[in-house]
């Protein structure tokens, strides 16, 4: 049985394969968050815009150049600087995850996403999120 | 022509959509609350189950064509069958 630790949390999601959206917001589900995904940067930048997600997992390279993972990263620290953004990406991507580190990405996830890996990075962020709203009453 | 850095990124693509898509699945028809549900519900989720297997094929078989699209940059570099370096990569 899988543990509601996302429960009261909201999850965004950022993949340019529509696939891996639906895999991840059922697989979120399951764990109690509440979910939105974005298939492109453009879609990505105006979905922030109208919620305010405590975690959000951002895929670096997308097919569409025009807005990247990065661009979304900076979009969400402007407008919600308290959420915690986890990039994913590849292995030959160090330069990147070093730039997004430096913009504000919490930690990063490498492709593909294993189920141990992606459990052990939320339940870390999760516990970090609700240990901070415990401190602000 | 596309990089090879483009067909890794395919093939990571593929793998990651096998990867997530097995976790749910496999997740879905272990919840040991399955076997309470009513006929008619168990019904959907053992053909989204189908469905995701279908799924499986197709993601599986994009692996292989972006496998494939890779092994000419590999050969270019080293020997199909000594596994060796290319002479012209070594002078």
């Amino acid at each position: 049985m899988t543990d509601k630790i996302g429960k009261g949390l909201i999850i965004f999601i950022l993949d340019d394969e529509k696939d891996t959206c639906h895999f991840a917001k059922e697989f979120f589900i399951k764990r109690g968050f509440e979910v939105y995904t974005a298939s492109s940067g453009k879609a990505a930048v105006n979905t922030i815009k109208k919620i305010k997600p405590d975690i959000a997992l951002l895929d670096i390279r997308l097919a569409e150049k025009e807005v990247t993972g990065l661009d979304v990263l900076k979009s969400i620290k402007e407008k919600h600087p308290a959420c915690c953004c986890v990039m994913v990406t590849y292995m030959d991507d160090e330069e990147i995850i070093k730039q997004a580190m430096e913009m504000g990405a919490l930690d990063y996830l490498k492709k593909p996403l294993m189920p141990l890996e992606i459990e052990k990075t939320i339940k870390k962020i999760v516990k970090k999120i609700r240990k901070g709203a415990k401190q602000n009453g | 022509m596309s990089t090879l850095k483009e067909e890794f990124h395919a093939l990571g693509n593929w793998h990651n959509k096998i990867s997530m898509g097995s976790i749910v699945t496999r997740e879905m028809l272990a919840d040991p609350n399955l076997i309470k549900l009513p006929h008619e519900e168990l019904k959907k989720i053992i053909a989204k189950a189908v469905k995701t297997m279908g799924q499986f094929e197709q993601f599986i078989s994009g692996a292989d064509k972006a496998a494939e699209k890779i092994k000419p940059f590999v050969y270019e570099k080293l020997g199909r069958d000594t596994e060796i370096p290319q002479r012209r990569d070594i002078l």
